[in-house]
């Protein structure tokens, strides 16, 4: 029952899988480096500019839009994560793990490596 | 004569209680019949759908301290306390991008499974466990403090009673109904959350005719610092203080394990993705709603009310629905004062059955399945196990609190929960996911020092270090409410530095093979009903992608 490590890593090495994780890394640095950054300047206005956050905006306090600006953004960030995945990682992920299927598939369909199959007698 | 349990029943609130409880023992029988082994205990059958689960996360995760304790601290210090709100929602973008599809993926029952995949099991799951108990411990004995402090307000049922009540229904849905009655619980207290919030926000913006504008100004004049009041620096006695506040609840999210514990309970990875996103609809309307409450809650119930809502201000919004209502004595202000404090029960039970559950996951899946037994044990073994982890942690859980007494200082050790989640479980599960030299060494290392960094710094913060203003604290003007900022850099650097200093080619080769399961959804558990069989018996698809 022992998976052998090289069908994984031709796997990991394949040009699906290699596709696969670089459209999902060419969305998620940029998309965290803007969360991060739109969270952090907040936090830091909030810290560092207290009279900023108290100056009256359209009848409420600044810091408290700036606040629901940040359920909108995480709203915003949901949402286009969401649409990316659906539309462009998971086709992709189907391709990448029928690379899995067909590699090995007589050692694959065996869930041997991993937690969660431990020799388990049947119950 | 009866037990001098209570000095003041009050019969209104303690009614709608009883029917709380008797919904939930009875979503808990219905469980009951629907869980057999270890995959419908802790899973729930991986049967929830994403919209359910979006829900259950929702009210897994909005503890009374989202609803009444967010709401009195904004009532007391404003602008600040909606920071550490904000945090906590934004939080759930890194569950969201890089966490809850792949543990989906590549774990079975508990986020110890995803951490120890490649690694040697038996030392990085021990330490790991050690983390989940910790964790779910300290906040377990939060809630249920919190708890007693509140029924014992709204209801006049005095706090050991109150403590045991809440203790012994979180241990019979858990015991007899497992992850399916606590995932129900959760659902319908999510549901309860979000109507009352609705009503009582409405409500408070009608007062003031929906003018914001005039909510604000009445607000501002009626807290003792004026203008400050939305200005912050009334909370925190440092700007550092309000950061690592922030950082806590950001980073801390993602290591909670009765949260990441709730994504192997859907069928599919697209199914977890859904119910973070309905969790972040969910939440991130429930805070824009928290934010006018606890403003209005100033502005109605104002400097007067400051000595009625307690020092941490968890009464403020029972208060603001009573007088809404129509006052004290009232019979609007009744009902709707214990509308309110039954909701805040229902939150409270969903929260802490999630926590025990977790806990057991960490003892009889994670210590006594896969470290004592080393997997021999039979499913059967595993979820007997897991009751009686429940019903031990139940009632240590329950004897705690109440030795302690109101003497707990329910904020800290809320802060403590999420600061050693943040730098104890964040750093391994991240470095385990995403970096290939992560090896053993660098996990047992780098979340007990993850662990030691977190209690020790919590020994020297603010509130516990003895003396106003913690003087004398070994880290002086740098002792913080929160200590995160510290402690989740030494987190991860001890991860990283301890990795270094090792070499393991093997937990090295094996991450291909936890990269692809995580990455692509290959091979992950099969979705199943209630009663179906384990999934590592099932025949499986060669993919099972949805």
């Amino acid at each position: 029952m022992e998976t052998t490590q090289s069908d994984w890593r031709s796997v990991e090495r394949s040009p699906e899988f290699r596709e696969l994780v670089r459209r999902r890394k060419a969305f998620l640095v940029p998309i965290t480096v803007f969360w991060v950054a739109f969270f952090l300047t907040y936090l830091l206005l909030a810290a560092f500019a207290p009279a900023l956050m108290g100056e009256r905006v359209l009848g409420v306090s600044l810091g408290f839009l700036l606040s629901v600006a940040q359920i909108l953004m995480t709203w915003l960030v949901t949402f286009l994560y969401l649409r990316r995945a659906e539309r462009v990682f998971e086709p992709l992920e189907r391709q990448a793990a029928n690379v899995a299927a067909r590699t090995r598939p007589s050692r694959f369909q065996r869930p041997s490596a991993d937690v969660a199959a431990k020799t388990r007698p049947p119950r | 004569m009866i037990l001098p349990i209570a000095a003041d029943l009050k019969a209104l609130p303690l009614s709608i209680f009883g029917v709380v409880l008797a919904v939930t023992l009875a979503i808990t029988y219905w469980a009951s019949r629907r869980t057999s082994d270890a995959t419908s205990f802790w899973a729930a059958g991986r049967g929830i759908s994403g919209v359910q689960n979006g829900f259950a996360i929702a009210g897994d995760y909005m503890s009374a301290s989202s609803f009444l304790g967010f709401a009195g601290l904004i009532f007391l210090f404003g602008f600040d306390a909606m920071v550490g709100l904000m945090a906590a929602i934004v939080a759930f973008l890194p569950v969201l991008l890089y966490i809850a599809e792949r543990m989906r993926n590549s774990g079975k029952f508990t986020a110890v499974d995803v951490i120890a995949y490649r690694l040697q099991e038996r030392p990085t799951r021990m330490v790991a466990a050690l983390g989940t108990l910790a964790v779910v411990s300290v906040y377990l004995i939060a809630q249920m403090v919190g708890a007693g402090v509140l029924i014992e307000a709204l209801t006049g049922l005095s706090f050991t009673p109150s403590v045991i009540l809440v203790g012994a229904f979180m241990m019979i849905y858990v015991i007899f109904g497992g992850m399916i009655a606590t995932t129900w619980v959760q659902i319908i207290k999510a549901g309860l959350l979000m109507m009352a919030g609705i009503v009582l926000a409405v409500w408070v913006l009608a007062e003031f005719g929906f003018n914001l504008s005039d909510l604000f100004d009445t607000a501002a004049s009626e807290h003792g610092e004026g203008a400050a009041y939305f200005e912050g620096g009334l909370q925190f006695d440092s700007k550092l203080g309000l950061i690592s506040f922030g950082l806590a609840f950001l980073l801390g999210t993602a290591g909670l394990p009765h949260i990441l514990m709730r994504f192997f309970t859907v069928p599919h990875a697209r199914a977890a993705r859904g119910s973070v996103a309905w969790a972040i609809l969910l939440i991130g309307a429930f805070y824009i709603i928290v934010m006018l409450v606890g403003t209005g809650a100033r502005a109605i119930l104002g400097q007067a009310g400051e000595s009625a809502v307690g020092e941490t201000g968890n009464l403020a919004l029972p208060l603001l629905a009573e007088e809404l209502g129509g006052g004290s004595g009232s019979a609007g202000g009744d009902i709707f004062l214990a509308v309110i404090s039954a909701v805040a029960l229902a939150t409270i039970l969903a929260v802490v059955a999630g926590l025990v559950i977790a806990a057991s996951g960490a003892v009889a899946h994670d210590l006594w399945s896969n470290v004592v037994r080393t997997g021999r044990d039979s499913e059967r073994e595993e979820v007997y196990v897991a009751k009686i982890a429940a019903a031990v942690m139940g009632v240590l859980a329950i004897g705690v609190s109440i030795a302690g007494g109101s003497g707990f200082n329910v904020s800290v050790l809320v802060a403590l929960a999420f600061t050693i989640a943040s730098s104890a479980t964040l750093p391994a599960l991240l470095f385990a996911l995403f970096w290939r030299r992560f090896n053993t060494t660098g996990a047992v290392v780098g979340m007990s020092v993850g662990l030691l960094a977190s209690l020790v710094l919590i020994l020297f913060s603010v509130p516990v270090w003895p003396g106003p203003d913690s003087e004398g604290s070994p880290l002086g003007s740098l002792a913080l409410d929160v200590p995160a900022i510290f402690s989740v850099p030494i987190g991860f650097l001890a991860c990283w530095l301890a990795t270094l200093a090792s070499s393991d080619p093997e937990a090295e080769r094996r991450f291909d093979e936890l990269y692809v399961r995580s990455e692509t959804g290959y091979g992950a558990e099969a979705a199943g009903g209630p009663g179906a069989p384990a999934p590592a018996e099932a025949p499986r698809e060669p993919v099972a992608v949805p």
